[in-house]
């Protein structure tokens, strides 16, 4: 009966062939991403127009943050340049440090720093946005402590040029401690736990969704045999329900096992993913329970339309509230609670651990 | 036109497929919807907070932290916040160490807060700094009285009058130092006049979401022609006086017709009539793309297998293209489909 049941998964030549394509597709398509992330994404223009050595000192804060340098090309020039280049989609953002930006800085007048950046990339938009809300806390800090001991400074009598003394001591201590900010941090990294990219994210979650959708084929299948009366007829022949519904589960296991096996040897061959043992055994396992959970709708519904309305759906759901598409820390409280149900959910966690 | 309504009817007479089609959606929306009424609040960074220190540095530490709306705090003992760290639950936990207080009044800044996160994480570099920015008030503080105290012959304030007085310019937003960021697309050199908040990128996440949901229910619904073909009834209707093209696009939007309302929801989901259009638009494309599609296979199991990559493969260019821009993805992600509709949408 097994070995029947594969003969007829195995006859379908077209689809066959349709299959091995859209593998190798899909293959294509991981080891093409993969491959083609680059360094650094994105361009950041500074200005120094003021050409002071504090100017020049708070330019630096660009060139040697970590977060900047590792998604940042860093570029310096004129303002004209920065306009030329930004103009030309080579620039995201660009700073400019105006002229007379140091006297002020030191507690003469407030006036903002003037940034433009490029909005078409609304992510790159509002990580910029971040980035310079915290850097503008640095500087509110430097600042109001040099004004603050300057005035405090003048009220005891002190003479000017002993508060301009004090003034560029404090402000250059200042400005150092806030360039050597990542020293504030110890780091540790927590046992067995690695950070996962953000296209390998969303690969393994494309793998629990080929997953699922192969259970829906299999219910598929199992419908259109229902509406066929194939059931009915090997009923009539001796065979049981039970034996009919096994040996169909176990050919599609063993199909999907097969292209599954494939597929992960293909995508950590040519990308830079890892799939350890055990989720392997999560994938099989994951395979056996989609198959049987499709089948099992499947005989209650009789439409063919209606099993793959609510069959895709079912997918998209599970995919979604399993923290899928978007990570299960930025899903709502509510939801983090069923995705302890969803695969996505148990698969992740796998690979993260 | 008959064809038309005929083909209406056909989808609206398998009621099975109609109460599915009505559940499902119903509940997806009804997810999407809760996901798009926390956007702002839960598109914060979730990280753990642990104050191990009862000064009153570390307290206004952990307040800053807490009033901080890029970050969503969770606060507990450090077992649970370690076990929601394994869980994916946080993206880091940052420690305020026993001593902090008195070592920022020391001027001793090394290791103050100690950040347990995953190898290579660069989200928690990015809150480190976000969490630097806090504990820059209290550091610079003490280094300026520090340098008042101990180099100036006569000081008339104490720490306490002193602290007062910075503090009182910190409230007064005088010196509040700003960036005035001005956000422009340079090839339609046109302005940005929205407010720029982290909510957008979890809107463009519900927009690539919504825009999977069309895919689906276009590609789901052209499936009636493979199962016409298969029991014969295609080639049957093929019979029918008129020609074929006519036919053809009474069929297309017949189909359109059916899936219609759930467009004109989709876009009513982002509240502006834009997103209400695009979607209609898209759907229409769509549906013309799985009718060609699904008339082309004419076999259910086939056409389900290619609409599978088809829905995943647009789903997953679609939200990557979302972050292609910060990982460096390729060019060719920010004009696929779903990615085209998310921009549209946000």
């Amino acid at each position: 009966m097994f070995s029947k049941d594969l003969k007829l998964i195995f006859s379908d030549r077209k689809m066959l062939i349709l299959l091995l394509f859209l593998v190798l597709l899909c293959a294509g398509g991981i080891f093409f991403c993969v491959n083609d992330t680059e360094g650094t994404a994105a361009s950041l223009g500074i200005v120094d127009e003021d050409n002071t050595k504090h100017s020049a000192l708070l330019a630096t804060y660009f060139d040697e943050n970590e977060v900047f340098t590792s998604y940042f090309t860093v570029v310096r020039g004129t303002r004209e340049e920065m306009e030329e280049k930004f103009e030309n989609g080579e620039l995201d953002i660009y700073v400019v440090l105006h002229k007379g930006f140091t006297e002020k800085l030191v507690g003469l007048e407030n006036t903002p720093i003037h940034t433009v950046i490029n909005s078409t990339d609304k992510t790159k938009m509002v990580l910029l946005d971040n980035l310079m809300k915290a850097y503008s806390d640095y500087i509110t800090s430097v600042e109001i402590n040099c004004q603050g001991l300057a005035d405090v400074m003048r009220a005891e009598g002190y003479d000017r040029a002993t508060v301009n003394d004090r003034n560029v001591t404090i402000s250059y201590d200042l400005l150092f401690t806030a360039l050597g900010k990542d020293n504030f941090f110890k780091r540790e990294n927590i046992d067995r736990f690695e950070g996962i990219s953000l296209i390998n994210y969303y690969i393994y979650s494309g793998i629990i969704l080929l997953i699922l959708y192969g259970g829906l084929f299999a219910g598929l299948k199992v419908l259109k045999e229902k509406l066929g009366q194939v059931g009915v007829r090997l009923r009539s022949t001796g065979i049981s329900g039970v034996r009919y519904y096994g040996s169909s589960l176990l050919a599609f296991m063993f199909v999907y096992g097969v292209i599954m096996a494939v597929s992960m040897l293909l995508i950590m061959a040519f990308g830079d993913l890892k799939v350890p043992p055990k989720a392997i055994v999560f994938i099989m396992g994951a395979i056996a329970v989609s198959c049987i959970i499709f089948m099992l709708i499947s005989r209650f519904i009789n439409s063919v339309s209606g099993y793959m309305i609510l069959g895709n759906m079912l997918i998209l759901f599970t995919t979604i509230a399993g923290g899928g598409i978007i990570p299960i820390m930025y899903l709502p409280e509510g939801c983090a609670v069923v995705a302890r149900f969803t695969p996505t959910y148990w698969f992740i966690k796998l690979i993260l651990s | 036109m008959s064809r038309f309504i005929l083909r209406l009817k056909i989808c609206l007479k398998d009621r099975t497929a109609g109460i599915c089609y009505f559940v499902s959606v119903v509940v997806m929306f009804c997810l999407l919807l809760g996901l798009s009424s926390v956007a702002e609040e839960r598109s914060a960074v979730p990280i753990g907070l642990y104050v191990d220190d009862d000064s009153e540095e570390a307290l206004r530490l952990a307040e800053k932290m807490r009033a901080t709306s890029s970050l969503y705090i969770y606060e507990d003992s450090l077992d649970e916040l370690k076990e929601l760290l394994l869980d994916g639950y946080v993206n880091s936990i940052f420690i305020i160490e026993k001593g902090y207080g008195e070592r920022v009044r020391g001027t001793d800044v090394d290791n103050l807060v100690t950040v347990i996160c995953g190898k290579d994480d660069q989200m928690s570099v990015m809150i480190s700094d976000i969490v630097a920015g806090a504990m820059m008030y209290d550091i610079c503080l003490n280094k300026s009285y520090r340098l008042y105290a101990d180099s100036l012959p006569t000081n008339a304030l104490d720490k306490q009058q002193y602290s007062d007085y910075i503090w009182k310019l910190y409230d007064s937003h005088d010196y509040a130092f700003n960036f005035e960021s001005v956000y422009k697309d340079p090839k339609v050199k046109k302005i940005e006049e929205r407010q720029v908040t982290n909510g957008m990128i979890y809107k463009q996440m519900i927009a690539g979401m919504l825009a999977m949901l069309l895919c689906l229910m276009a590609f789901v619904s052209c499936n009636c022609f493979c199962i016409e073909y298969e029991n014969g009834v295609a080639y049957r209707l093929k019979e029918f006086p008129g020609s074929r093209i006519p036919k053809e696009i009474m069929d297309f939007f017949g189909i359109f017709m059916y899936t219609l309302p759930l467009s004109i929801v989709a876009g009513l989901l982002f509240s502006n009539i834009k997103a209400v259009i695009a979607s209609i638009i898209y759907l229409m494309v769509l549906c013309a793309v799985c009718t060609f599609i699904s008339k082309a296979v004419k076999k259910t199991e086939s056409y389900q297998l290619v609409g599978a990559v088809l829905v995943i493969g647009l789903g997953v260019l679609g939200f990557v293209s979302v972050f292609s821009g910060i990982i460096g993805g390729p060019e060719f992600l920010r004009y696929t489909p779903n990615a085209i509709y998310i921009n549209l949408l946000v």
